[in-house]
Order: structure tokens, then sequence, then C-alpha cells
């Protein structure tokens, strides 16, 4: 009965909470229109939400739809958001801290930083006209398999993670009640990073195969071509998430394993720095990273290259890029760190992740004429399995559209999508609804490896498309769909971006664009 | 507290290496790298001497002078001079110096007080700031600019002359006079907005200074620029870095800016950032602060402050590294 008339005010009830829990206190809540009143014990105050032990179980209260009287009572204006963010340093030592910084100038507060050490420090932000404090954040930089082993333990609020999470963790996080961390709703992708190889200025190699990249990194090539000398290898330390990105995202699928003749540092800036001083050095280090070394352009088996770029990034085209994720546990944080998640999403939030060396995740367009690069790869394979005209027809169809950034991607080729592109399906959405895309017409175009006969991958990569447009339908609740117009198409094989001779490459591959094109 | 013993074991491997004759820079600890004595921060250092300094002879003449010159002999028609120059200078002033009531608008050399506040930019950025106040001869003004905020004096005819960086292209620098008298004064300064700036300021005895490796530089390289290795902005050959604050004691305030020129972000690279506080006797087991000021994502400045305990007095000499306060200047060509 209660719950009913609260309606709305009354939600989640079941949500556990966690960090900052305060002591149980005796106080009535009374709705401002003074109708309704319960009386219990305050388990928690978030800065927004109450939750509150009473006769008829538990209850979450708006702090805005009720008056608080009692001894338990919290100070409204005394409330300090309190939250710990634990993991890769990758995130912790710069992009956190200045994503940090900058919002609390957009909300005019003071930033105070405290040194505890050479891996943790905390923000203390302040109004100083109300003279007090907003929020206080501590910030462990550690590794990422660690700030999961904090978030477990309930020793940190937000897991900084330079991989996705592994099933162990997603097993332990279940056991301590955290809900599924692999939920797309658990995790929010910061900023886009990728993994490349480095040398020094001076060194002649500037591209090289996959394949002979992964035969140095195990250690199986020690030379450099011709007579330039012996390869020296610079890496991080065993157990950093970026060095885990190295073997998963890259020798794992050659079947190779780091080796360990390597010089060791401890940041992938120390990496950068190191190779840079020397001709015969190589390292593998994160693009935003890469210091005063300069960047290997990969090649796939077949000689397709592989730019690391913007672009390339933001589209996932890139085999190796590193998405930067943020893990949240299924509790309520403060309502400071929930605005400053929702901030990450922010436009000004995307300029403070380039600044700082990563690739941010705004959506961008690339015309036609820029993407000379895939077309050349179409031309390439046209006439085998790929009819001539069915790559005219792409053309033709698409050629007075504009490739969007937003690019979807499987897991494993399954109907799962992967952490990026479900992060795109919710923005894309939101754009939708807000109209951006009014009188325009978005074609999902589905695109396939080269496994199996044309006919089938085209019919393939249609559905894979519809799946999409579904999945982007269904999350834009409030388009208008006689604004705009959602079409798809499949080309199979015919745009490859990648060598279908590896599962990197294949998976690059397998995936749905998404073109725009005005209607009028 | 884990992290200062484990600089501090770093540390004392350091003194020994340099004991040995080797300069040894450990790059890879925390708060990183620890240094053995002697080697940076010396400005701040040479303050605490000069302070010294100027007591001591003073005291000491007034002991010795009397006595040396009853040494001399029996000459009693000589008068009994001090040698200290500066404290009969000073002598001098009192007795020729008008009272202050009788006509407080004519300073000590009987010219009209005035005080007047100039800017002129120049290149590179740049605003000399020249505060003329014939009525505070040798008093301490405080400089404000954008959220630079630092102490001067003037001379002995109350003058004040300094070059700034311009934080903004609208460059507004305000002199807080030792009466509380304000003065403001406004410039235009084009090529301000060509520079990156990133400072460090600081109040007290604190020895601190900011440090950029430009391209791999190496501590002590042409390129690493700090107090000891300034550089200048007519040098056109990277960055610059502006000293401010020439104020004695614990209110005095001090700036460090590293100016990098925009315009040669055509190069690709990272001029790599670090903040050096030394422990020294007046700060060790103390708490050290600072405010730096670095690009926002919008272009404007953005401030923070910094605070880190410092390690005990038995680590006075060491210094503490910190890589990871300021940002990096990454510069990508397009």
């Amino acid at each position: 009965m209660i719950k009913h008339l609260f309606g709305a005010a009354v939600f989640a009830a079941t949500l556990c909470f966690g960090a900052g829990q305060s002591v149980a206190q005796d106080v009535t809540l009374t709705s401002r229109d003074g109708s309704i009143q319960v009386s219990g014990a305050l388990t928690s105050f978030d800065g927004e939400f109450y939750r509150i032990e009473t006769e008829y179980g538990q209850l979450v209260l708006d702090g805005q739809g009720v008056v608080c009287a009692g001894p338990g009572c919290p100070d409204l204006e005394a409330y300090v958001a309190e939250f710990t963010l634990s993991g890769d340093p990758k995130l912790g030592r710069l992009l956190i801290p200045a994503l940090l910084e900058s919002y609390a100038d957009r909300r005019g507060l003071a930033v105070t930083r405290i040194v505890e050490g050479a891996d943790a420090f905390r923000l203390i932000l302040r109004d100083e006209n109300a003279g007090r404090d907003v929020a206080r954040i501590e910030v462990r930089q550690n590794s990422t398999a660690e700030g999961f082993a904090d978030l477990v333990t309930g020793e940190a609020d937000i897991t900084m993670a330079a991989r996705p999470v592994r099933g162990d963790e997603v097993t332990l996080g279940q056991t301590a009640g955290l809900g599924d961390l692999s939920d797309p709703g658990r995790s929010r992708v910061v900023a886009l990073d990728a993994v490349i190889p480095v040398v020094a200025l001076g060194n002649p190699v500037t591209s090289m195969q996959v394949e002979d990249l992964g035969a140095i990194l195990s250690g199986a090539v020690t030379e450099w071509p011709g007579e330039q000398g012996s390869v020296v290898l610079h890496g991080l330390e065993n157990g950093t998430g970026p060095r885990q990105a190295v073997q998963d995202g890259l020798l794992a699928s050659l079947g190779l394993t780091l080796s360990d003749d390597m010089r060791r540092h401890n940041s992938d800036a120390e990496v950068a720095d190191a190779v840079a001083q020397d001709v015969n050095a190589l390292a593998v280090v994160g693009l935003s990273e890469r210091g005063n070394a300069l960047p290997v352009t990969l090649r796939g088996g077949c000689g397709i290259p592989l730019p690391a770029t913007r672009h390339s990034l933001k589209t996932g085209d890139y085999p190796f890029t590193a998405p930067m994720f943020l893990y949240l546990p299924e509790r309520r944080l403060p309502l400071f760190a929930r605005e400053f998640l929702r901030y990450l999403r922010s436009p000004a939030a995307q300029l403070v992740i380039r600044r700082a060396g990563f690739v941010d995740q705004s959506r961008e367009e690339i015309g036609i004429a820029n993407q000379g690069l895939r077309l050349a790869n179409a031309i390439g394979i046209a006439g085998g399995d790929v009819p001539l005209d069915q790559v005219q027809g792409l053309l033709a169809d698409l050629g007075d559209a504009r490739r969007l950034t937003t690019t979807f991607r499987f897991e494993g080729g399954q109907s799962r999508l992967e952490p990026q592109s479900a992060g795109n399906v919710i923005s894309l959405a939101r754009d939708l609804e807000s109209g951006l895309y009014d009188d325009q017409e978005l074609i999902f175009v589905g695109f396939s490896d080269g496994e199996g006969g044309w006919e089938v991958n085209k019919r393939l990569s249609q559905t894979r498309a519809e799946a999409v447009r579904e999945a982007v339908r269904t999350a834009a609740l409030t388009a208008d769909p006689s604004r705009l117009r959602l079409s798809v198409a499949g080309y199979g094989e015919a745009l490859p971006i990648a060598c279908d001779d590896t599962d990197w490459g294949k998976r690059v591959n397998r995936r749905v664009e998404v073109w725009v094109r005005d209607l009028r | 507290m884990q992290f200062a013993k484990q600089s501090l074991s770093i540390a004392a491997a350091c003194v020994i290496a340099v004991g040995a004759g080797h300069f040894v820079q450990n790059k890879d600890m925390y708060l990183g790298t620890t240094r053995a004595t002697a080697a940076p921060l010396q400005p701040v250092v040479a303050v605490t001497d000069t302070f010294v300094n100027t007591i001591q002879p003073l005291s000491a003449t007034t002991d010795d002078a009397p006595t040396s010159l009853v040494r001399l002999g029996e000459m009693p028609s000589l008068p009994t001079i001090s040698m200290d120059l500066t404290a009969r200078v000073n002598s001098d002033h009192d007795r020729l110096t008008l009272p202050a009531s009788a006509n407080p608008a004519i300073n000590e050399y009987g010219l009209p007080c005035e005080a007047k506040l100039t800017l002129t930019p120049e290149t590179g950025g740049l605003v000399a700031v020249s505060l003329i106040a014939s009525c505070l001869i040798d008093s301490p003004v405080t400089l404000q600019h954008d959220k630079l905020v630092f102490s001067a004096r003037t001379d002995h005819i109350g003058r004040l002359d300094v070059t700034i960086p311009a934080m903004d292209g609208e460059a507004t620098v305000t002199a807080v006079l030792d009466t509380g008298d304000t003065l403001s004064a406004m410039t235009s300064v084009p090529d301000a907005t060509d520079y990156d700036r990133i400072a460090l300021q600081w109040v007290g005895d604190q020895a601190m200074g900011l440090h950029a490796f430009e391209f791999g530089a190496a501590f002590g390289d042409t390129g690493h620029v700090w107090a000891e290795n300034p550089r200048s902005a007519s040098a056109h050959s990277g960055g610059f870095l502006t000293r401010l604050g020439t104020g004695i004691g614990p209110a005095a305030q001090f700036a460090e800016v590293y100016s990098f020129p925009k315009a040669q972000e055509h190069l690709n690279g990272v001029v790599r950032m670090s903040v050096e506080v030394a422990v020294t006797e007046r700060t060790c087991g103390a708490q050290a602060s600072a405010e730096i000021l670095q690009p926002g994502a919008n272009g404007n400045s953005q401030a923070t402050d910094i605070v880190l305990d410092l390690p005990g007095c038995d680590a006075v000499g060491e210094f503490l590294v910190l890589k990871n306060i300021v940002r990096d200047l990454k510069l990508a060509a397009n």
C-alpha cells in the first residue's frame, strides 16, 4: 500500500548498497505535501536518495520528494560524496584526474590533490563560496586485476580497467553481489587506445607484418632485417593490463606468447622513452603513450595496411584497438559520481580525452573521398568471390552517403555486441531521440568475413545489419520514426578492412557500419 | 608513509653513488627520482644564504670594529666609524629623511609621491611590467596576473621592473602595494595565445621547481628546461621558463612558468613535465603545498592545489620528483 502511494519515489528497494554505509538511525520521512509519512532506520543517504528500513521493508526514497525529521537525518548541506577508483595506471595516472579536474572546473569547484604516494592520491573538490567540500575522491593506481579485486572486496567503488573483465572476475563479482560485470550496463568505455609497435627515430623500419611482429615479440626472431643488428625488446612488468592486452589481443591469436627476454619498465611512458633512445629497440605500447618513439604501421598477411588513426580506432577497424573502461558495481553510487559518469559522455569530456592523448568517442563522418584505402581493398578482391557488379552496386548505393565512425561488432562472431559497440547503441539511440538525424537516412550496412560463399555472406551480413537496427530502434524509445529513415543493406565480404587469414582479421571484417545520407 | 621509506632507501643509494663520483639519476621509483644534495633548486637555497649573510656582517662589525680601532693606537681625535656601508647609508637616510608627517606627498628625495603601473607587450607572449612607487622605497609588492601571484620588491628609488608571461591575450596585471593600495593596468598581447603555459607556484621557504624534458631530453641536456637552464623566448628553440618572485620570508610567493610555443606543434612527441621538491632543513617533516596551473580542455588555465607530506629531517638534501602531477605536453602532428 505504502509502496503504491509512493509510486516512482520507491524503487529498486532490493538494490544493495556498499561503501559509505552509515549506522542505522531513526528518521521520519514525510512527502512534501504532508500526505504520506514513513518512519524507520536510515541505513544510507547518497546525496540524492534515502534508504530506510521500515515496517514495510526496505524503501529507497528520492530526497527531493520528502522532508526528513529525526535524529538520524543527514545534514543535506554537509553531505560529501566519497568514492574510490582503483585499477590501471593508464587511466589513474592521467586520464581520470584530468577528467575529474575538468569536471570540477565546470562546476566551479576548487581542486586539491593530496599526494599519498607513488600510486595513490585523493582529490578534494571544494565549493569555496559555500565553504564546504563537495566530493572526496580516492584514486589508486595498481593494475586492472587489482582494481577488480578492490571492487569485489568493497575497497573501491569503480574499477579502472585497460581490458574487458575476465570470466573469473565476473564470477567473483557475482559472488560478492556486484551483479554481472560483463553486462554492458555495468561498464563504460571512457576512451579508446590501441596497442601499436614503436621504434626510435632513425630505425628504417616503418611498416611490418603482424606475423613478423609476433615473431619478434615471442623471441622467435631476434634480428632486424638487413645488417641492422639485434632487436632490443622493451616492455612492461608482468601482470600489467597493457602487457596483458598485447598478449591477449595480438599474440594469442597467433598462438604465441610474449618473450621474457626484454627490458622491463613500470609504465608505457617509460617504455616509449627507452625505445626512443635506442635505434635497435622495439616495443608495443599504447598509442596514447607513444611519447617520442615512432609508430610502425602494421600490415596483414595479405598486405592490407592497418593504420592506427583516430578514425580507425573509433570505427574499431584497427584490430588492436583497446578501449579503456570503468566498471561499476550494481549499487547506487553517490550522486556526484553518477553525475561525473554522465559528464564522461559529454562533448566537453571528449576534448579532455583528446588532450590527454587518447582517442575520444565523439561520432565523426567520413566521406567516401577519405576511404581510398578501403575502396582499394574492395577493388583488390572484386572479380573473385565477390562479383564486380556487386562492388559497383555498393559504390552506387553509398556514393552520396557518409560513413559514421559508429561501427558495430560482435563478440566471437556471436550475436552479443562487443563492449565498445554496446555503448554505440546507446549513444546512437540518444542522438536519434534528440532529433540529430531528422530528415536523414541512416543506412545500417552489414559486412562479413570472406569464409563461405558470396550469396550466404550477403544474406548473413544483411541479417546482422537488421539486428543492429532493431537494437538501436528499441533503445531509442522516444525517437519519432516518421522524421527519419532507418534502412539496412548487406554486402558480404565486399569491403574488407583486414586480411581474412587470421581470427582477428575476420573479426574486424564482420561488422555493421552506419552510413548517413540527407533525405532532402 | 610506505612510499617515503621507499624513496629514502633509494636516496641513500644515490648519495653513495654521488659520493663515488658518479651522477646517478634514478628514474623508476616513486616520486621517482631522488638525487643527492647540491644539484638543482639552488635558487631557493641561495635565498636562505643571502638572508643569513645580510645578518652576519652587521652583527660582526658592531662587535669587531671598535675593538680593532682601539688597537690602532691612541688616536682619540678620530671619530669611531662603522665599516658597514649599508648601515651608514641607512643612518644618513634616517637623518636626511623628512619627518613623515611633514608632507606625505613628498618622498625622501623631495620628489612628489607617485605610483604608476605600465605594461608593455614583448615578443614571446611576454609583458614588461614597470611599477614606479616613488614613496615606497625597497618595499614589498605583490603582483597578480590571471591566476599567477608572486612577491617582488621595489628598489632604492621605488622602481620595479619584471617581465612576466601573459596568460591571456588581454593581460591585466594588478600590483598590491605595501600600503594596501592596488594599481591595475591592461594591455593586449596578441601572441600570448601562441603559447601553452604551465605554472607552479608556492608560498614561503619551500624549495621546489618545474622541470620540462623536451622530446626525450635527459637531466642536464639542453632540452631540459628548468630554473638552472631557463632559456628565453628569443632563443626560438622550444620552451622557456620564467621564474618570478624575489620576496623573502614565510609569506613570500613564488612562481615558475614554462611556456611552449604552439607554433612548434608540427613536432611529434612529448614534453615530459615534472615537479621537484627538495627536502631542506626548513621543510623536512612538514607538508609541502603548491598550486599547478595548466591548460584545461577549453584552453583556459586550470588550477589544482597539491599537498604532500615531506620525509623527515634525515632526508635533508634529497628530492622528491612528482612525475604525474603536471600533464605532459603531447604534440601530435596531424
